[in-house]
């Protein structure tokens, strides 16, 4: 419901009830049953669409990516994630607090489903015994941040990660199945791959919550 | 052929509204007003003072193509997308402007009610997805005269001359449409009266079932009540009915007037029969040729 719709709502059952408390001073008492009936209608109505709306919300997809080296990859995923039915959300778009981690946390926490894109950032470089590591980079300290709470939120979790980004970042701390390790070229393909899970993931917790098993694919 | 009186681009977002207001004069000002914030264009609209007065009824045609609602209204492109749709954002945006003027006949809910127009929407779906574009016609004195384009393509579907098309005109009031069924020579419909005399659900239910049974599809319909032609003598109309019909009948047999006319004599004997009130079916003819 948008918020137009929300405070016409409100100001006029404020209206109508300051109307009907005059009508029973008055001794007006028809008049105050009949504005209470309004009122009623008022009630159920916002409560109808308020429901309508929640029904009719697209399922959020949290992508948490870096501006700075992932943003042409995020306009790819936001396509592909609006095809499979989410309405995308990101670290940026939240404005209704001012602290951001809070603001990050909240959106993640509204979000069905999250997709990292762990794009090289840093570069960093270390010596093995024996010999010299190639060259790789770190990510958006960001992504971690989200990861972490996506995690800690139990979200249902996919990361896209570059092949570039050192495992230290990601492997560590998460099943090896909820990666998808990209290079430019197989970004599309591992971006299917990890949509398709999201939303098989997503489907399988909505049968969950009222009780019903996921219907066999094949 | 789908007949309009809307130009084609108005068709993919009509939506007809209706509204019962306790009567008070500039309540039709302001709601035109409102409608008008909300860009909603009024295509046709008649509105007339009923109860002794004390209400006003308003039916309204909107245009609602610019109109943009929120999440469940969403904006024209998402409306063109979904077959079912209502727009319960701008009935209760209405509903809550007038809220002090609507007449709430049960007690519960204000008499308002916006529906899709459903066979403009349709057809503009349908239209989306042809190459050729529509055809503007103008109707003079009550005659259409087919422009020469439209009338090649109904004879190369027909396979046969305009002039010896059959074709069948049915009105829908209410969503302000004339929709032409053309009859290929192949087809027959023949147009029966049945006159029912005694119970409505009884004999209704029996005849159409008859009918179902015999292998008759309804192409058209309307019951009313009886023409002064198939009322009893001497009793009230309005407690017997006439109940048209348009039917294409069971492919199976080459059918001629004589056979056609035996037949709904045994389905009226039959229905009379079963019901133990008096049906009677009477074959009008096939349906006109141009």
């Amino acid at each position: 419901m948008n918020g137009d719709l929300r405070r016409a709502i409100t100001t006029k059952r404020a209206h109508l009830v300051r109307d009907a408390a005059a009508a029973a001073r008055d001794g007006n008492f028809a008049r105050k049953s009949d504005l209470q009936m309004r009122i009623r209608f008022l009630l159920g109505l916002q409560e109808r669409l308020q429901n309508d709306a929640r029904v009719a919300e697209r399922p959020k997809l949290f992508i948490s990516f870096s501006t700075k080296s992932g943003a042409g990859y995020y306009k790819k995923a936001s396509q592909h994630a609006s095809a499979y039915g989410f309405d995308v959300h990101d670290g940026f778009k939240r404005t209704d607090d001012t602290n951001v981690l809070k603001a990050v946390r909240n959106s993640i926490s509204e979000a069905a489903a999250f997709l990292a894109i762990m794009t090289p950032e840093l570069k960093i470089q270390g010596k093995r015994q024996g010999g010299k590591d190639p060259v790789r980079f770190a990510p958006s300290v960001w992504i971690v941040e989200e990861k972490g709470m996506a995690l800690a939120l139990n979200k249902p979790f996919r990361m896209l990660v570059h092949r570039s980004v050192h495992e230290d970042f990601w492997m560590r701390t998460t099943p090896g199945s909820l990666h998808h390790v990209f290079e430019e070229r197989t970004f599309e393909e591992k971006l299917t791959e990890a949509m398709t899970a999201l939303q098989r993931r997503h489907e399988e917790l909505q049968l969950a919550s009222i009780g019903l098993p996921m219907p066999d694919r094949d | 052929m789908f007949i309009s009186p809307f130009a084609p681009d108005r068709w993919i977002d009509l939506w007809q509204l209706e509204l019962v207001f306790t009567e008070r004069s500039g309540i039709l000002a302001e709601l035109m007003k409102f409608l008008k914030t909300q860009a909603i264009v009024p295509v046709v609209a008649e509105t007339c003072s009923v109860d002794s007065g004390e209400r006003h009824k308003t039916t309204i045609l909107c245009d609602c193509r610019d109109y943009k609602g929120g999440s469940l209204d969403c904006d024209l492109n998402a409306r063109a997308s979904r077959d079912r749709m209502e727009l319960n954002e701008l009935r209760a945006a209405i509903a809550v402007e007038f809220i002090g003027d609507l007449a709430f006949p049960n007690g519960v809910d204000p008499h308002i009610s916006l529906v899709r127009n459903d066979g403009h929407f349709r057809a503009a779906r349908l239209l989306d997805g042809r190459r050729r574009p529509p055809i503007p016609v103008e109707v003079e004195r009550g005659t259409l005269a087919l422009p020469k384009a439209i009338a090649q393509q109904i004879e190369g579907i027909m396979r046969v001359e305009l002039a010896a098309t059959r074709y069948l005109v049915i009105s829908d009031s209410a969503e302000r449409t004339l929709r032409v069924f053309f009859v290929p020579d192949s087809m027959m419909i023949a147009h029966v009266t049945a006159s029912l005399h005694g119970p409505t659900p009884d004999l209704l239910t029996a005849t159409l079932a008859t009918l179902h049974g015999s292998g008759f599809d309804i192409v058209s319909s309307r019951l009313r009540f009886a023409t002064y032609e198939h009322a009893r003598p001497g009793q009230d109309r309005t407690r017997s009915r006439t109940f048209d019909l348009f039917l294409r009948p069971p492919d199976r047999t080459e059918w001629t007037v004589e056979g056609l006319s035996r037949v709904f004599e045994a389905i009226s004997e039959e229905v009379s029969e079963s019901t133990g009130h008096k049906l009677h079916l009477k074959y009008e003819g096939t349906v006109n040729s141009a």
